[in-house]
């Protein structure tokens, strides 16, 4: 049970002690919000109480921190692994208190960004490259290739990290395109174009609209996930064409 | 049934019987996640697209210019290499140390060139671990060929202390993952409302594989707040559980299960790639004695007599 409050108290203290270090303006804030002094105001003192607490339980050698020093101290590891654990421990503490990372010291914060929750249009939109296969068309379904299972064109090198660059992280770059383009080409689809996939929320209406210069419009005001695709010069042109 | 934190924690069952079967097959398995990610189109690809990530890592600067210039060619095909090394248990003490060498510094090239934090994130501790570790004792040409003298049994604590610092690590990256998401504090609560939930299932639903496998949502998207704010408080609610890990043995196949559930419903709403290497960081939440059961049949049939 002792432990349990140990546990409980460390946690609520660094996790003030942590909101403190994250807070970026720090200075700023406490000067400017009043709620936010007070929040600082009072979790210095908290803090402090378990910093003084937790080390007068070492000296006393009781508590919980004394138990898992000394435990470990004792364990029949190579004293290499305990140095790798410890230094590894410490860089991982150190990068989830500040809430930064310097690989490999990570603080596992790939999603910590709040996005706030909104009513949302009942249509989304993704502008995907496309190509004509006989009289019809194929979408390429960069994340799909990604599965063993479903892939149409890539191998198993394509994995989950290069289809979320490729679908999102540089969708917007011309670079990103001609890779995608090479790659077709081997594969021998000669030309990619941007067409419009859409699916309605409330009508469960699916569709993909191939007209070209839709696509452009589309590309340029709605909104998108990592923003618009990049459009290729010679579907721009034959656009202007028309 | 109370649990009992004093008898039960990760130090102390860092002291019990492990198996020599169960760290062999984690040995292969880390080496096949390694193959794959090391051969992946994603090292050519970076090397073609602008550089846009701002992330820093622990190595000087000059090493990072060799990495980034010089060096990528040939640590892919080393650690490809190494991988099937390592995947073998062949020369495995000597090919660790490089591989672990050859593993940080490729990802490293990685990770600067596209912020994403697999597969490195939930690899390169235990690699680095099996350094000080037996882990070709079983199931290994090392073993074959006589190449190493493997300790008189299969289930000796040596093999133990491994599995359960690799569980701890588990608890890590996804205790982590909970704290990132509540803190700052004032930034927490914003989390809380369903909103990051929403925007990534709401955007990623054209390119998920829930749309690929059955073209229809889970439910509407653009509302139904009540449903992200439960899949938010659940997602927290399960990262911060996985602390028991360090407490207790009790909830190992509890938060197994919990965890699976967790990734592959991500898998299907846009999130790839990371319940595969969980279900890799799982062996260690196995019982050892399931592994000495799996791979010594005889051992059964005496005990069942």
């Amino acid at each position: 049970m002792r432990w349990i409050k140990e546990i409980g108290f460390a946690f609520v203290a660094l996790t003030l002690l942590f909101t403190i270090l994250q807070t970026d303006q720090l200075f700023h804030y406490f000067q400017t919000i009043f709620l936010f002094k007070i929040f600082v105001l009072v979790s210095i003192p908290v803090i402090v109480l378990w910093l003084i607490m937790t080390i007068r339980d070492y000296l006393r050698r009781q508590g919980i921190f004394y138990y898992c020093i000394q435990k470990f101290r004792s364990l029949s590891i190579p004293s290499g692994a305990k140095y790798i654990i410890v230094i590894v421990l410490l860089g991982n503490f150190i990068a989830i208190g500040l809430g930064k990372q310097r690989y490999p010291f990570y603080d596992v914060g790939m999603y910590r960004w709040p996005k706030e929750y909104m009513t949302r249009d009942k249509t989304v939109y993704e502008v995907k490259y496309y190509y004509l296969h006989g009289d019809d068309y194929k979408i390429l379904e960069l994340r799909k290739e990604s599965s063993l299972l479903l892939a149409e064109h890539f191998g198993w090198r394509y994995s989950n990290d290069i289809a979320y660059a490729t679908t999102y992280f540089h969708k917007g770059e011309k670079e990103n395109f001609e890779y995608l383009s090479h790659e077709m080409k081997e594969k021998g689809v000669d030309t990619l174009w941007a067409g419009v996939h859409s699916f309605n929320f409330e009508t469960h209406e699916l569709t993909f609209d191939p007209d070209i210069c839709h696509a452009i419009n589309v590309n340029q005001t709605a909104d998108f996930y990592y923003g618009p695709l990049y459009i290729p010069t010679y579907q721009l042109e034959k656009c202007d064409g028309h | 049934m109370g649990i009992n934190i004093k008898e039960e924690n990760i130090l102390v069952r860092m002291e019990q019987p492990g198996s020599a079967y169960q760290l062999a097959v984690f040995r292969i398995l880390l080496g096949l996640q390694i193959i794959y990610s090391s051969s992946a189109m994603i090292f050519d690809y970076v090397q073609q697209v602008p550089d846009i990530s701002n992330t820093k890592n622990i190595f000087p600067g000059l090493l990072n210019q060799w990495v980034d210039m010089i060096a990528v060619p040939y640590l892919q095909p080393i650690t490809q290499v190494l991988g099937i090394f390592l995947v073998l248990g062949l020369f495995t003490r000597y090919i660790l140390p490089v591989l672990s060498i050859s593993f940080l510094l490729l990802f490293s090239f990685y990770f600067s060139r596209h912020n994403a934090p697999h597969p490195w994130l939930y690899i390169w501790f235990p690699l680095l671990l099996l350094n000080f570790t037996k882990s070709s004792d079983a199931l290994s040409l090392d073993k074959l060929f006589g190449l190493l003298k493997p300790l008189h049994g299969t289930s000796s604590k040596v093999y133990r202390w491994p599995m359960e610092i690799i569980a701890a690590w588990m608890a890590y990256i996804y205790v982590a993952a909970g704290m990132a998401k509540i803190l700052p504090i004032y930034k927490g609560l914003k989390w809380l409302d369903g909103g990051t939930s929403q925007d990534m299932m709401y955007h990623r639903f054209l390119y998920s594989m829930d749309f690929y496998l059955f073209k229809h949502p889970f439910f509407d998207y653009t509302q139904n707040q009540w449903i992200f704010i439960a899949l938010s408080i659940a997602s927290i609610g399960l990262e911060f559980f996985c602390i028991m890990i360090l407490f207790t043995r009790r909830c190992h196949l509890a938060i197994f299960i919990l965890l699976m559930v967790m990734h592959f419903f991500l898998y299907l709403t846009g999130v790839l790639g990371f319940m595969q290497l969980a279900l890799i960081l799982s062996i260690s939440l196995i019982h050892p004695a399931f592994f000495e059961k799996l791979f010594t049949p005889q051992k059964l049939k005496t005990s069942s007599v």
